[in-house]
């Protein structure tokens, strides 16, 4: 921070002073406060917003704008500390590269332009330091990331290094820091020989003299020329750090190495003898003596330091420039000395530690100019310590007054370091037990920083046995995976231990330092995660989600939290379970909010996405594809998955009950999007070539089988066929390439079947051909298959039918265009089936022909658009085939294997014909194939055959009460709600149908599964109901019988008493319907204004009021 | 005030320029070598003259003037230098400064005309009994103006203790009723009453300002449509802001053209004309924030701007209001765009913020614009996903401002 606010307040000054000359507006000079007071207070994000605003403000000078590429890329090494995710950290330092570079093409030297020049070599170092820590990590390819690293250091030394030399007289051209300076000085060095050449006469000394003004302007011009001489020595001393930062990306003994830390020391040397006695050279004193030490030159770096170790003066940066240097001196001490092996040297060295550098490592804590111990410190203190010590240990007994002397202050030094707990805590607290002071282990009393460094040393154990246990997995030996994972866990434990413990202690001091503790949180987060414990992981994670979303891990502790949460849902407890749904969609809603385009958004929006997808909830579908920003790069999936939600959610409520549909606008609204979203999403990816790999192909093939199940049902045929057939995603192409993912499942039976609509429709014969036959393969082999054939062509046949029945009830039904287009599609159809019935004995061929007549015959919505008399066609055509294949089960000329196909399917068929028979009116022959049916005891208790058995009884007992036979229809309405008990073929009838199904229906069950069978059963137990009181109703109005008044009793009474057992009667439907009937009763039995249930409960009242309560 | 001895009480009174009593013991010093650096521009004196203690006119356009007050009327101030004595419209006066007043007192006036009236009551607590033994009746006067214009500025700050500071205004104004500070004492008085809901009396007091020079009486119109403002009569409150604007325009303007060379002259004509872009800033910036409430916030914004592109750099005070007015249009302006337009909701959103932060950043002397700006970087920081920063912002307002009606008015914390 502080590089980088100095780097920023150097801009600003700069900026100011070009600013006063100009004597800018009100509002630029308040952006200028602005910018620095943000900078100050850290806010680099609202710095971009207030660059961005200026850049776009006509009233800012070009002044202002020309340097605001330079104050962006400034702010945007701002925003990226705070970044964690690596990548996006280094585009946006790459941003900030660029912008800089923008500002350095157009004002490439000046008092600007040298800051913008520093600024671009920091941002290259910190990348190149990023790169070194990323090579350390585990699972990095260590070389290529260091090259990566040495490619960074070049970059900035490049930015920093001047080209000019000192004879060189002219500068074409300014490229880096030290010439910028170079070209400044030259500038004001001619400004003041300018003045100084109009000089009047000449002093004593021979030297022209200045007038007063003059020399006040030379005076001026000379504290300019000053400070840029600082900055000179300043870039060049970065410089030097920045080779020694270099010979880091190589291994120690290289020969990269060996030359950065060459050049590194030759720089900081050349400018130590230069210049001695300024700050700079100091500096580069103390480098020098640095880097002779990492390369164990260990008397030179003495020698070197020297001056800098004996450096006088209060001010902190001296202070803290002569800890540096004795630190190292130290270092370089006990380094020779644990090399020695005469003690007399030994002892020699040890004593070079003089009183006053004792004096200096015993300065008291709060005499330092931090007033604390930092690191420097602590290893100044330490390595005393153990000087001290070692010099104590080679004197002699008789020198015990000034060994013990040594000792003393050794152990002063080791407790003060093992006292704070950090770094050097547990060498220093051994040393002070040597030399006679036990000091207790600090765990207790351990502080925030040390108890999350400590939790991190096992987070990163912890990393490294996991990563150790996938390697043992990898190479089979599943034991030692299994104790490594064990070991790993205990690491895990114990991280957390820390980590829970220092965040207790972090929230109870004065001032918390909140971003260590959202650190620590956010790690805190993950473990418990990994530890299973959700509730808690959700807990911190959605805290930090809330009250910390810009905190630096704040992302992933949300992302964590999201996943516990989603874990927890998964739960059995149903408490639990509902708990979780809720806190889930309350995260992921602030997750949208907050990262609204970034990846934690899109993870959210998802989770969002599912939730409503579940709920069934169109309404939310809607809300989230307009909050889901435009500019997300997971927009396309998310559009994608949302537009096949909703037309899955326009397939199911069309399927509803009117009364509990929601209104046609509604579901218009829903489809219109549905449609919109895919086409977006499908749009996004149009010029792809090739399917992307993973789950997002699932997504997108199944968007655009979606989206072409729509389009064959507007009949746009055009839509359909580009999208079933596009190169990428079409479904059609996908299925066919034969990837098993795509080739067999539910996407393949929707693919194949839309795509033989499709192709039938338009009349490319030979692919629906294809698809018939991929069909089959899709169905695959064995007994099921032919059960799954079906079901796709009956699939395949209810959507035509669907089709068919949407042109006759939209709003055009009956137009002669409509009525052209359903022609067309039958014709389409006909042609196609009867090619097929012809050419194409295979038995599935034969279903499929027979199927699709009798979806098309019987479809009663599509009466607008297919005529009674095609409808009676095609179900004689579905009879005669289905008798074809009947016929063929008897024929000896058949293949043995057909025969037995076709004896396997009998059931079917003819229950399949009995379905035919009944729409044709032909109730013998009808009743004859369920007798055939019912007659295997195996298929008597076979509800839906019962179903069809109680329906084809009442259709009949309906007919023949239309025709007049009340007897026969008598006897069938009875029948179909009592039952026949035929030994033979017994028929349960309505109301045996709803006794079997009442337990079914009123069970309750946690499982899903479950529940929705109940439902079904419930469905199906009303309606049954509902007929037994129907069919009394019906038979009550026969003529010829006596008790009419009973029966419509009996009917009144079975609508009653399943009331009174089931109050709810199945829901708002159902209700309609049974107090329609009741009222239709009612007014049989002669009430002229039926009430239905209303007039039920008030005769009902009536009879339970006690006797004389209704007189007054 | 220049006296190097005490007055006496017994002092005899003597009656200049408009008939003002001032003290007249009052002894001048040596003028020639004074006058030589006596017009200091827009900074403070070289050392010396503060020795001298002389009396000081700063004016709006940032000068000082030094020399010896002679008169002091509700509509003007008259000063003597070395050469003449000069009137100033009380309009162009910033403040006065007696040369021997205790610092204390000084500093209490500067913190009361930046709306501070606790911190200038505080200030005054300062003041030992030994500094105002003897002290010229103008002196006690200005201490017992402050002290009262405080008490009434810290009860309006907190809606506490409105009546007393009525009566401190309402006894000021009996025992001074030819003070130079009459209409900044009405003004004061109208305020308390406005807060109070006395409408009828609060008009009545800023009826008074209505007989001063031009300035003075544009403000008077200002004030009742900022009366009608806070009765939320936006339209009329509008009218009325626009008349005053339209009034503001008649009063002097500074062209920046033909301006004289002396910088005591020019400093005055800068004075004069101050006066006049005050109070169309302050008549923009009223129409500004009625048509924000009526719903033109884009209106607003683009009176705003007008108003900041004539603003100078130097006068941080009042940007301070002009960026409030501007960030609450833009926050109405980011309400009121179409929801189906998330951007440039967005853009004004962040457009009101950076508003604000100025205010809170930059012009931030004033505590009620920066109580203002500071309740709004709560809300906004809230909507725009920067709880921390929210919770800064309320901090900051809580601990500086506790009494603020800003303060009150936000809604309570959530539990961490």
């Amino acid at each position: 921070m502080r590089m980088r606010s100095q780097a920023f307040c150097a801009a600003m000054v700069a900026c100011v002073l070009c600013s006063v000359a100009a004597g800018e507006s009100a509002v630029e000079s308040s952006t200028r406060k602005l910018l620095e007071a943000l900078d100050e207070r850290q806010m680099p994000d609202v710095m971009l917003w207030v660059i961005e605003q200026a850049a776009a403000d006509p009233d800012v000078s070009d002044g202002l704008k020309r340097e605001l590429p330079f104050l962006r890329g400034t702010a945007l090494v701002g925003t990226s500390r705070t970044e964690s995710d690596a990548v996006k950290r280094a585009g946006i330092l790459d941003e900030a590269e660029k912008s800089i570079d923008a500002f350095l093409a157009v004002s490439p030297a000046g008092e600007q332009a040298i800051a913008a020049y520093k600024q671009k070599a920091n941002l290259l170092i910190e990348r190149g330091r990023g790169k070194l820590e990323q090579a350390k990590r585990p699972g990095q390819d260590a070389t290529a990331v260091s090259r990566e690293a040495a490619t960074f250091f070049d970059a900035a030394i490049t930015c920093l290094k001047g080209t000019v030399t000192p004879d060189q007289k002219e500068i074409a051209r300014v490229t880096n820091a030290e010439d910028a300076v170079i070209q400044s000085l030259r500038e004001i060095n001619g400004q003041i020989d300018a003045i100084k050449a109009t000089a009047k006469g000449k002093g004593p000394d021979g030297v022209g003299r200045l007038a007063a003004a003059q020399q006040k302007e030379v005076d001026r011009l000379s504290e300019i020329r000053e400070g840029i001489q600082a900055n000179l020595l300043s870039i060049r001393v970065m410089t030097g750090a920045t080779f020694f930062e270099k010979s880091k990306a190589f291994p120690p003994d290289s020969k990269e190495a060996r030359a950065a830390i060459a050049e590194s020391t030759a720089m900081f040397k050349s400018l130590a003898e230069k210049y001695p006695t300024k700050a700079a050279g100091l500096f580069a004193r103390y480098y020098w003596g640095r880097n002779e030490a990492a390369t164990e030159k260990y008397e030179a770096a003495v020698d070197t330091l020297a001056p800098v170790v004996v450096l006088d003066g209060g001010s902190p940066l001296a202070v803290s420039l002569r800890a540096k240097a004795v630190n190292t001196t130290l270092e370089s001490w006990l380094a020779m000395a644990a090399k020695e092996q005469d003690s007399a040297k030994a002892r020699a060295i040890y004593a070079k530690l003089g009183d006053d550098l004792r004096r200096f490592a015993l300065t008291p804590v709060d005499k330092l100019p931090g007033r604390t111990l930092d690191a420097e410190w602590l290893s100044v203190k330490y390595r005393a310590a153990k000087m001290l010590d070692g010099l104590a240990g080679s004197l002699d007994a008789k020198e015990r007054q000034a060994k013990g002397l040594l000792q003393r202050d050794a152990k002063k030094l080791a407790t003060e370091v093992a006292m704070a707990n950090r770094d050097f805590a547990k060498e220093a607290r051994e040393l002070a037990a040597r030399l006679g002071k036990d000091l207790p282990e600090g765990s207790d009393d351990k502080d925030f920083a040390t108890l999350v460094a400590d939790a991190r040393v096992a987070f990163a154990s912890m990393q490294e046995k996991q990563a150790g246990a996938k390697t043992l997995q990898a190479e089979g030996k599943a034991a030692e995976a299994t104790e490594a994972m064990k070991l790993a866990g205990l690491d895990r434990d114990t991280a957390m231990q820390r980590f829970e413990k220092a965040i207790t202690i972090g929230e109870a001091e004065k001032q918390p330092d909140e971003a260590a503790l959202n650190s620590a949180r956010s790690m805190l987060t993950f473990l418990l995660y990994d530890a299973g414990r959700f509730a808690e992981a959700a807990a911190i994670g959605t805290t930090l989600a809330e009250r910390f979303p810009n905190a630096a891990g704040s992302r992933q502790a949300a992302k964590v939290a999201l996943a516990s949460l989603q874990q927890l849902a998964l739960q059995a407890d149903p408490a639990t379970r509902k708990d979780a749904t809720s806190k889930l969609a309350a995260l992921a809603s602030v997750m949208t909010r907050v990262w609204t385009a970034e990846a934690e958004g899109a993870d959210a929006f998802s989770v969002l996405l599912n939730l409503a997808i579940e709920a069934h909830d169109g309404p939310e579908m809607l809300a989230l594809l307009a909050r889901y920003p435009k500019q997300s790069p997971r927009r396309a999936e998310f559009v994608l998955r949302t537009g096949t939600a909703l037309r899955r959610e326009v397939q199911e409520a069309r399927k509803l009950d009117p009364s509990v549909r929601p209104n046609e606008a509604t579901i218009a609204a829903w489809n219109t999007a549905a449609k919109a979203s895919i086409d977006e999403g499908l749009a996004a990816l149009d010029q792809t070539s090739a399917l992307m790999a993973g789950p997002m192909a699932k997504t997108v093939v199944s968007a655009a089988l979606a989206r072409v199940q729509m389009a064959v049902e507007d009949g746009d045929r055009a839509t359909a066929g580009r999208i079933l057939e596009h190169e990428a995603f079409g479904p059609w192409t996908v299925v066919r390439r034969g990837d098993p993912s795509f080739a067999q499942g539910p996407l393949a039976a929707g693919t194949l079947t839309v795509a033989l609509r499709h192709f039938i429709e338009t009349e490319q014969f030979d692919k629906a051909q294809q698809a018939m036959d991929a069909l089959e393969r899709a169905a695959g082999e064995g007994d099921e298959a032919s059960t799954k054939l079906t079901a796709m062509y009956l699939s395949m046949g209810r959507d035509l039918q669907s089709q068919l029945e949407s042109l006759g009830s939209g709003d055009k039904a009956g137009s002669p265009e409509v009525r052209e287009r359903a022609a067309k599609i039958l014709a389409g159809f006909e042609k196609f089936l009867e090619g097929v019935a012809k050419r194409d004995a295979k038995i599935s061929s034969q279903m499929w022909v027979a199927t699709t007549y009798l979806t098309l015959g019987s479809g009663k919505g599509s009466a607008a658009v297919v005529s009674k008399a095609k409808a009676e066609q095609y179900l004689d055509r579905a009879a005669e085939v289905y008798a074809g294949l009947l016929d063929r089960k008897d024929n000896p000329q058949m293949a043995e294997q057909d025969r037995a196909d076709i004896a396997r399917f009998e059931p079917s068929i003819r229950l399949k014909m009995a379905g035919i028979l009944k729409e044709r009116s032909k109730w013998d022959a009808a009743q004859e194939q369920i007798d055939w049916i019912l007659a295997d005891p195996k298929r008597q208790n076979t509800l839906d055959i019962q179903m069809q058995a109680a329906e084809l009884l009442e259709t009949a007992g309906r007919a023949a009460a239309a025709a007049g036979d009340d007897a026969k229809a008598d006897t069938l309405l009875r029948e179909a709600a009592a039952g026949r008990a035929s030994p033979t073929a017994p028929i349960w009838g309505w109301g045996g149908i709803a006794n079997r199904l009442s337990r079914q229906a009123f069970s309750a069950s946690d499982d899903k599964a479950m529940e929705d069978k109940a439902m079904k059963a419930r469905e199906q137990f009303f309606d049954a109901r509902l007929r037994v009181a129907g069919t009394l109703l019906e038979r009550a109005k026969l003529g010829g019988q006596t008790d009419r008044a009973k029966r419509l009793d009996t009917a009144s009474t079975a609508i009653t008493i399943t009331r009174k057992l089931y109050p709810d009667l199945g829901g708002a439907a159902f209700q309609q319907r049974f107090e329609k009937l009741l009222k239709e009763i009612q007014k049989e039995q002669g009430t002229a204004n039926p009430g239905g249930f209303g007039q039920v409960d008030a005769e009902s009242a009536a009879t339970a009021r006690p006797v004389g309560a209704g007189a007054p | 005030m220049t006296t190097t001895t005490h007055v006496s009480p017994q002092s005899e009174p003597c009656l200049r320029g408009h008939g003002t009593l001032v003290s007249r013991d009052r002894r001048r010093l040596a003028w020639p070598w004074r006058m030589a650096a006596a017009i200091t521009i827009g900074f403070i004196a070289p050392p010396l003259l503060h020795a001298q203690q002389a009396d000081r006119v700063r004016l709006t356009s940032g000068i000082e003037v030094p020399g010896e007050i002679v008169g002091l009327s509700p509509n003007g101030v008259e000063l003597e230098t070395e050469e003449t004595v000069r009137k100033f419209a009380i309009e162009s006066v910033k403040e006065v400064r007696f040369g021997d007043e205790p610092d204390a007192l000084r500093n209490a006036r500067g913190l009361l005309f930046r709306k501070d009236g606790a911190a200038a009551l505080e200030e005054l607590g300062k003041i030992e009994p030994d500094e105002l033994e003897g002290v010229d009746r103008e002196i006690q006067t200005e201490l017992a103006f402050v002290k009262s214009a405080a008490t009434a500025r810290q009860s309006l700050a907190t809606g506490e203790g409105l009546a007393e500071g009525q009566k401190a205004i309402g006894d000021f104004l009996t025992a001074h009723p030819r003070s130079h500070h009459l209409y900044f004492m009405q003004e004061l008085l109208g305020d308390l009453l406005a807060r109070q809901g006395k409408v009828v009396e609060a008009e009545a007091a800023y009826q008074t300002l209505e007989k001063g020079p031009p300035a003075v009486a544009v403000r008077a119109a200002i004030l009742k449509a900022a009366l009608l403002y806070r009765q939320q009569k936006y339209a009329e409150a509008l009218r009325d802001y626009e008349t005053a604007a339209r009034g503001s325009q008649s009063l002097p303007a500074s062209t920046g053209r033909d301006e004289p060379q002396d910088p005591l002259e020019r400093g005055i004509g800068r004075a004069r004309a101050s006066a006049g872009v005050a109070v169309k800033r302050e008549a923009d910036l009223g129409r500004a924030r009625c048509l924000v409430r009526l719903g033109k916030a884009d209106d607003a914004i683009t009176i705003v701007r007008q108003v900041l592109g004539e603003a100078s750099p130097d006068d941080s005070d009042g940007l301070g209001r002009v960026f409030n007015t501007l960030g609450d249009a833009q926050r109405t302006a980011s309400a009121q765009s179409p929801s189906q337009d998330a951007d440039q909701s967005m853009a004004h959103d962040k457009d009101a913020l950076i508003s604000f932060l100025r205010v809170e950043l930059v012009h931030n002397a004033v505590p009620d614009d920066h109580a203002e700006a500071l309740f709004n970087l709560v809300e906004l920081w809230n909507t725009n996903n920067k709880p921390e920063r929210a919770r800064e912002a309320r901090q900051s307002l809580e601990t500086t401002y506790p009494d603020s009606p800003w303060t009150k008015k936000l809604p309570p914390a959530k539990a961490p």
